[in-house]
C-alpha cells in the first residue's frame, strides 16, 4: 500500500515540481550564459577598451540586477516547492479531500510516509538542482573574470591533496555531515512541515491558520535551539582554543553535528506527533 | 453475532460542551436497507463520520464486523459523504485507477459500465463536471465496490427527480444479502418505500430504531408522517 | 415507472395486493413466469427485503409456486386464481356498499345508482 500511495502522491506533485526545477534551469542557463558570453567580459571586466564612467556604473547595475533577481529565483523556488507541498499536504489530508484520504484501508503510517516520502525526495531535488544552478553561475563568472582561472582550479583540487592529515580530516568530516545534512534534512524539513500543519488539527477553529502559526513557532523554536547551541559551542571552542589550535575547529564541527541531530529529532518528533493526531485525534470538519 | 454494526454507548460531545451524540446503543444486522433520520443538526453526520474514522468518539465505541474502526473496517465500508471529495484536475478514468488500486473489491467495469448507463465520458476531468454529475460519479464510484457496508450520506439532497430514481434504483440493484446500507436523509418521503428500517435520531439521541412496515402497521401511517408527527414542535 | 404507495398500510402488504390484481387480471396469466425478487423490487421501486416478504405471502397462500430450478411461475390452479377473484370483488363490493351506506344511499338506491351509472357508461362508449 505504501508503494501505491507513494505512486499516486507522485502524480499528484511531479507536475508543479518540475514546473518549478524548469524555471531554476532556465533562469540559471540565461545567467550562466550571460556571465559566459562577450557580455560578461563587460561585465567583469573592460571588454578590452577603454569605459567611461557611465558604462561601468551601468554594467556595474546589470550585474546587480541580475544577481538580485536570481536570488530572488531560487528563494521562490525553494520556498515556492515547500509552500506548494505544504498545501497540497493540507488539501489533500484535511480539507474535503481528507474525506478520501481518510477512509483508504491504509494505515497512519503508511499515509504520512507516502507523503514525507515524496516531499523529501522532491526538496532534495530541488536541492541538488540549487546545488548544480549556484554551481553553474559561479563558474560562468570565473571564466568570464579571468579564463584562466579555469587551470588555477585544477591546481586547488590539487593542494586539496596535499593537506595536512588534520585538516583533511575535518574536511571529510565536514563534507560527510554535509552529505548527512542534504540526504536527511529535506524528510526533517517535510515531517516539520506536515507535523505542524497536522498540529493544527487539534484547534477546534482555524485549524489551517492554526497549523501555518505551529510551523512558524517551531522555526522560532528551532533557531532558538541553534543559536543556544552556537553560543555554547563557541565558548567551549574557545576554552579548547588555549589547548590546541586545532580544538576550536573541531568543536565548532561537533556543534554544527548537534544542531543538525537537534533538527533531526524535532522531524522525528513531529512525525509521531502527526502519527499520533490522525490515528487517536482527528477530527475533520 | 449476526450483526454487522454494534454500536455501545457512543458519545460525541464538541467544543462548548455540546454534545452532537448523545450515548448512542445500536446493533445494524446484515442484509437490510435502513434510513438514518432526523432534522438537520440531530448528529445523523457525526455518527456516520465517526462509523468513518473521520471523527474521534469521546466514548463509547462502534464495531464492524467485529472490528473497531480502522484500516480492516475501511476495507470494507464504502462510503459516500454529503461533499466531494476529488480533487478537480484528475481524469474519471484515473479516479478509477485509484479505486482499483485501494479498494481489493471494487468491480472497474462495473463503473464503466455505470458510467456508459449514464453517458459520462471516463475521459472527462473532475472539474468540468457539473456538481450533480460528479455526485453521480461519487455514487458510482461508491456502488461499484462489493463492501459489506454502505453508508450514504444525504445522497438525494439537492438532486432532481430522476436522479434520485436512478440512485434509488442503483442502490436496489445493488442490492446483495450479505451487504447492509445506511442512507441518511431528511427527506424520508422519497425513500422511504427503499427502506426496511429507519433510525430517528433528535439532538444526538436515539428515538427509535424499527421496521417501516412496523410504523405503518402501527401507526397507521407513512414513516415520512410519523416522522413528521414525532419532530413537530 | 415506479408503483405509488398508499400512506397509511403497510407497503408488503399493498405489493401482495397489486401482484394478485396482476394475476388475476390476466397480465400475468396461470403458468406464467415471475421476474425475480430483485428484479420485480427495482420495478417496483421497492425494497427488495419488502418484495420477499410479498412473495413469500403469496407462495403460502399458493397463488405463486417456486420451484427450485426455474424460479417463480403463477400458479396453474384456475380455480385458486378465481377464488380469489372473487374474494377480491367481494371485498370490492362491500367497500363501496359500505362507503355508499356512509353517504346516505339504501341498498336498493345504491343499486340503482351502479346500475345507472353503468349505462351511462355505456352511452359513453
Amino acid at each position: 500500500m505504501l508503494g501505491k500511495l507513494f505512486q499516486h502522491e507522485w502524480k499528484r506533485v511531479y507536475k508543479v515540481e518540475c514546473l518549478l526545477l524548469a524555471v531554476l534551469f532556465v533562469f540559471s542557463v540565461a545567467g550562466a550564459l550571460m556571465f559566459a558570453s562577450p557580455m560578461g567580459n563587460l561585465i567583469f571586466g573592460d571588454g578590452g577598451r577603454y569605459m567611461t564612467e557611465t558604462e561601468i556604473f551601468f554594467w556595474t547595475m546589470t550585474f546587480i540586477t541580475s544577481i538580485f533577481m536570481y536570488v530572488i529565483v531560487v528563494i521562490g523556488v525553494m520556498y515556492g516547492s515547500m509552500i506548494y507541498l505544504g498545501v497540497n499536504f493540507y488539501r489533500s489530508m484535511y480539507t474535503d479531500e481528507g474525506y478520501l484520504a481518510h477512509t483508504l484501508p491504509v494505515t497512519p503510517h503508511q499515509l504520512l510516509g507516502s507523503k514525507v516520502l515524496v516531499g523529501a525526495l522532491w526538496t532534495f531535488i530541488m536541492q541538488v538542482g540549487m546545488a548544480i544552478s549556484i554551481f553553474l553561475l559561479v563558474f560562468s563568472m570565473v571564466v568570464a573574470e579571468d579564463p584562466t582561472m579555469l587551470g588555477d582550479m585544477k591546481e586547488l583540487f590539487a593542494e586539496l591533496e596535499v593537506l595536512e592529515p588534520d585538516t583533511k580530516g575535518m574536511i571529510i568530516h565536514g563534507g560527510i555531515m554535509y552529505l548527512c545534512a542534504v540526504l536527511v534534512s529535506p524528510f526533517a524539513s517535510m515531517s516539520i512541515l506536515f507535523g505542524a500543519l497536522t498540529i493544527g488539527q487539534l484547534s477546534k477553529k482555524h485549524k489551517g491558520m492554526m497549523g501555518i502559526l505551529a510551523y512558524f513557532g517551531i522555526m522560532v523554536a528551532n533557531s532558538i535551539i541553534t543559536q543556544i547551541t552556537q553560543t555554547i559551542g563557541s565558548i567551549l571552542a574557545m576554552r579548547m582554543e588555549s589547548y590546541s589550535a586545532s580544538g576550536y575547529n573541531e568543536v565548532m564541527f561537533y556543534t554544527y553535528d548537534v544542531q543538525i541531530l537537534i533538527t533531526l529529532l524535532i522531524g522525528a518528533g513531529l512525525y509521531f506527533l502527526s502519527h499520533y493526531i490522525i490515528s487517536q485525534k482527528l477530527n475533520l470538519n | 453475532m449476526n450483526d454487522l454494526v454494534q454500536i455501545v454507548n457512543l458519545t460525541k460531545v464538541y467544543e462548548a460542551g455540546r454534545i452532537a451524540i448523545n450515548d448512542i446503543t445500536l446493533n445494524l444486522p446484515k442484509g437490510r436497507i435502513i434510513g438514518l433520520l432526523g432534522p438537520n443538526g440531530s448528529g445523523k453526520t457525526t455518527l456516520i463520520k465517526m462509523m468513518n474514522g473521520l471523527l474521534t468518539p469521546t466514548s463509547g465505541s462502534i464495531r464492524i464486523n467485529g472490528n473497531e474502526v480502522g484500516v480492516e473496517t475501511k476495507a470494507h465500508v464504502a462510503y459516500l459523504p454529503d461533499r466531494t471529495y476529488l480533487s478537480g484536475n484528475q481524469k474519471i478514468s484515473e479516479v478509477l485507477d485509484f479505486f482499483c488500486d485501494f479498494y481489493e473489491d471494487f468491480d472497474r467495469s462495473k463503473a464503466l459500465e455505470m458510467l456508459k448507463s449514464l453517458d459520462i465520458e471516463p475521459d472527462r476531468k473532475m472539474q468540468t463536471l457539473s456538481k450533480g454529475t460528479k455526485e453521480k460519479v461519487q455514487l458510482i464510484l461508491v456502488m461499484s465496490r462489493k463492501a459489506d457496508l454502505y453508508i450514504l450520506d444525504e445522497p438525494i439532497a439537492g438532486v432532481d427527480p430522476a436522479a434520485r430514481d436512478y440512485i434509488l434504483r442503483t442502490i436496489i440493484n445493488n442490492y446483495n444479502p450479505e451487504a447492509t446500507v445506511l442512507i441518511s436523509t431528511h427527506l424520508i418521503g422519497d425513500i422511504e418505500q427503499v427502506l426496511d428500517e429507519v433510525i430517528f435520531l433528535r439532538y444526538g439521541q436515539l428515538v427509535l430504531y424499527t421496521s417501516v412496515d412496523h410504523i405503518r402497521e402501527q401507526k397507521g401511517k407513512s414513516v415520512d408522517a410519523y416522522f413528521r408527527e414525532v419532530f413537530a414542535c | 415507472m415506479a408503483w405509488t404507495m398508499e400512506n397509511d398500510r403497510p407497503i408488503y402488504a399493498q405489493l401482495i395486493e397489486r401482484i394478485q390484481m396482476q394475476i388475476v387480471s390476466g397480465e400475468y396469466p396461470p403458468g406464467a413466469k415471475l421476474p425475480s425478487v430483485r428484479d420485480l423490487a427495482a420495478i417496483a421501486a421497492v425494497n427488495p427485503n419488502t418484495m420477499q416478504k410479498a412473495f413469500a405471502e403469496l407462495e403460502r397462500s399458493g397463488l405463486i409456486i417456486t420451484q427450485r430450478t426455474n424460479g417463480r411461475n403463477v400458479t396453474e390452479d384456475a380455480e385458486l386464481i378465481s377464488g380469489i377473484r372473487q374474494k377480491l370483488a367481494n371485498e370490492h363490493t362491500a367497500d363501496f356498499y359500505d362507503k355508499m351506506k356512509s353517504l346516505g344511499f339504501t341498498k336498493q338506491e345504491a343499486l340503482d345508482f351502479l346500475t345507472q351509472s353503468f349505462e351511462g357508461d355505456k352511452d359513453n362508449e
